[in-house]
């Protein structure tokens, strides 16, 4: 799957500036099976642009392209479809619900796609056995390491076997052992799946080992 | 649907854990019982009143009660009607009114009504073929405040005759004598204490020409009055007036009936009072869970998908409140009714203990308001989903 942004601009209406501009016009592509690290100071717009990516936000104007579907004409159905089916996010800050364990937060993205119960835990199974966290299953995600709770983060997102990976400094979050061993993770599964990965990160081997380097400031790429 | 509803009972089926948001549901539960409970217990104990009212009145009181606007009885056309009338039970022609009853220095004006002997016998339980000719049966509450004993010989004179003997001095009341045999009991204080029966012979001889008159009758089933009603006017007979019980204590019973609509709307502020913070709970889980709003968003929820899961939770709390509230009224109504909890002073009232009586349609009708008034509260708490962002929610921790 391509993705292509055109024109993208984003800006945002606050009190003391009713129109603050945080993308001006970004074009950009993303290709099948690409690695894409994108870098920048802080408020450079790099997750506000991975979110656009992730159709959970809506730009300003500009068009974002799914392969040839013009994603401004979709539904919030049929958005919702395509976050199920072709995209997976990695965030800082896991996201995983508390009430959930392991292997139920895993299995959650699948049975919104429709997968029964039983044939959902048994995906989560795979991805809990190839990321070594198989005696984690039945603990919350409180009972787990902060690596761990990013590994299971990791699973979730690949449960449904996206087309692209957007992850928002997903090593933002961890000491340097479990950087690396979520960074490595990372790698290596998107050489198994093929998916296409975006990150954001300030993470200097993330940066050193993408195929396409990005360079974002004050709302354009550079 | 089926994962909605998994994901509400994981988001909120925790019981061990216990917090803010999950105290204010368990006080939405408890309010909710407790008021759909007191809205019950009310209605319930105004259905015992009523059935005991309509009881005592129906006991005593014809079903239907035919006036006769021009006081002249001999109304064949009327008569051979009731007559022909499968669902009628018993039937009789009455003349009544007011009287001075008159025995040594005792004056008393009473009610004195004349029915059909056959009647009169079934009304107050006496001997059907008993001798009556001279003879009247005085209300026991009566009897007992004149001290007037049974057999007592008594002067009866109605007001028409009163008042000639009081515009001409030459002229001696024209009492008519009279017997006392014995006395009725109505558990109709009013009747008891203001009434006195006698047969319609007797009561013609009395009254003379001024009188009321008119049918009473009561049916086989209570329930046939209305279709009885509908038939008789649809005949149009003359200067008639046609009454049902109801219509005979319309005061009394349109008292009744608001004083239930207002206890009910009183009661049902205890309800409203719940939901609103059914609304506060719903309002709180929805921001103690925004950030996981955010996240089943990005994992292809739609907003209209995440709304019903919050609804389910809105749901499950107002059907667990209103389902206990609904036990708790069934248990307490049938304990009062079996071990009588709230007992009432047998010598000042007529009834052991405060009456209930459940009726199917309160349950239905205060189900659907709480069912109705709580979803409101679901819908409204739940509308604010629609407007969060997911990237905004997801940005920061």
């Amino acid at each position: 799957m391509k993705i292509k942004l055109s024109e993208i601009k984003k800006s945002y209406s606050t009190i003391k500036n009713p129109k603050l501009e945080i993308l001006k016009g970004i074009n950009f592509e993303i290709l099948q099976n690409e690695i894409i690290t994108i870098y920048g100071p802080s408020g450079a717009g790099k997750s506000t642009l991975l979110h656009l990516v992730g159709l959970i936000d809506e730009p300003t104007s500009g068009k974002i392209y799914f392969d040839e579907t013009d994603t401004s004409k979709l539904s919030d159905k049929e958005k919702a479809n395509f976050r199920k089916n072709k995209i997976g996010f990695i965030f800082q800050f896991h996201h995983l619900l508390l009430e959930f364990s392991a292997v139920e937060n895993i299995m959650l993205p699948a049975m919104i796609n429709g997968l029964s119960k039983k044939k959902s835990f048994e995906k989560a199974k795979i991805f809990l056995d190839k990321l070594g966290l198989s005696d984690r299953q039945n603990h919350k995600p409180n009972e787990l390491s902060g690596g761990e709770q990013q590994r299971i983060a990791i699973a979730r997102a690949l449960v449904n076997s996206p087309e692209i990976i957007l992850a928002d400094e997903p090593t933002g979050n961890l000491d340097s052992d479990n950087s690396k061993i979520v960074q490595e993770l990372l790698f290596s599964l998107q050489k198994e799946l093929k998916f296409s990965l975006v990150i954001v990160t300030h993470n200097m081997e993330i940066i050193n080992s993408a195929n396409k380097l990005v360079m974002m400031r004050d709302g354009v790429l550079q | 649907m089926k994962n909605r509803y998994y994901i509400s009972k994981k988001l909120f089926g925790d019981r061990k854990k216990l917090n803010f948001v999950s105290t204010m549901a368990y006080l939405s539960i408890f309010g909710l019982s407790i008021g759909v409970a007191s809205l019950l217990i009310i209605l319930s104990v105004f259905n015992g009143f009523d059935k005991i009212v309509t009881k005592i009145m129906i006991n005593h009181d014809p079903h239907v009660r035919i006036e006769l606007l021009n006081s002249k009885i001999e109304n064949n056309e009327i008569e051979n009607y009731l007559n022909s009338q499968k669902e009628i039970k018993s039937k009789s022609k009455y003349i009544s009114g007011k009287i001075l009853l008159n025995k040594n220095l005792i004056n008393r004006v009473i009610e004195l009504k004349g029915f059909e002997q056959k009647y009169l016998s079934e009304l107050i339980n006496l001997e059907a073929n008993k001798n009556l000719d001279k003879k009247i049966i005085l209300g026991i509450s009566l009897q007992n405040q004149t001290g007037i004993d049974d057999g007592d010989s008594i002067k009866l004179i109605s007001p028409n005759k009163l008042q000639e003997t009081l515009l001409n001095p030459f002229y001696s009341p024209d009492f008519a004598n009279y017997f006392v045999d014995g006395s009725f009991r109505s558990s109709n204080k009013e009747y008891d204490q203001n009434f006195a029966y006698t047969t319609i012979e007797n009561a013609t001889n009395i009254f003379e020409k001024k009188q009321n008159a008119g049918w009473e009758i009561k049916f086989y089933d209570i329930k046939q009055t209305e279709e009885f009603i509908l038939k008789l006017k649809s005949k149009n007979f003359a200067n008639v007036r046609i009454l049902t019980w109801k219509e005979i204590h319309k005061t009394l019973f349109s008292m009744m009936q608001i004083e239930k609509w207002i206890a009910t709307i009183l009661i049902l502020f205890i309800t409203i009072v719940s939901i609103v913070s059914l609304y506060a709970s719903i309002s709180m889980l929805i921001k103690q869970k925004i950030r996981d709003i955010g996240t089943l968003e990005s994992i292809g929820l739609t907003k209209k998908e995440i709304t019903s899961i919050f609804k389910l939770i809105g749901l499950k709390i107002s059907a667990i409140g209103i389902s206990l509230g609904i036990i708790l009224s069934v248990s307490i109504i049938l304990l009062q009714q079996k071990y009588h909890l709230f007992p009432l002073d047998e010598t000042v009232y007529i009834i052991p203990a405060i009456p209930t009586e459940m009726q199917l349609t309160d349950f239905i009708f205060v189900s659907l308001v709480s069912i109705v008034l709580s979803y409101l509260a679901i819908i409204i708490s739940t509308r604010m989903i629609y407007k969060l962002s997911p990237a905004t929610l997801l940005r920061w921790e």
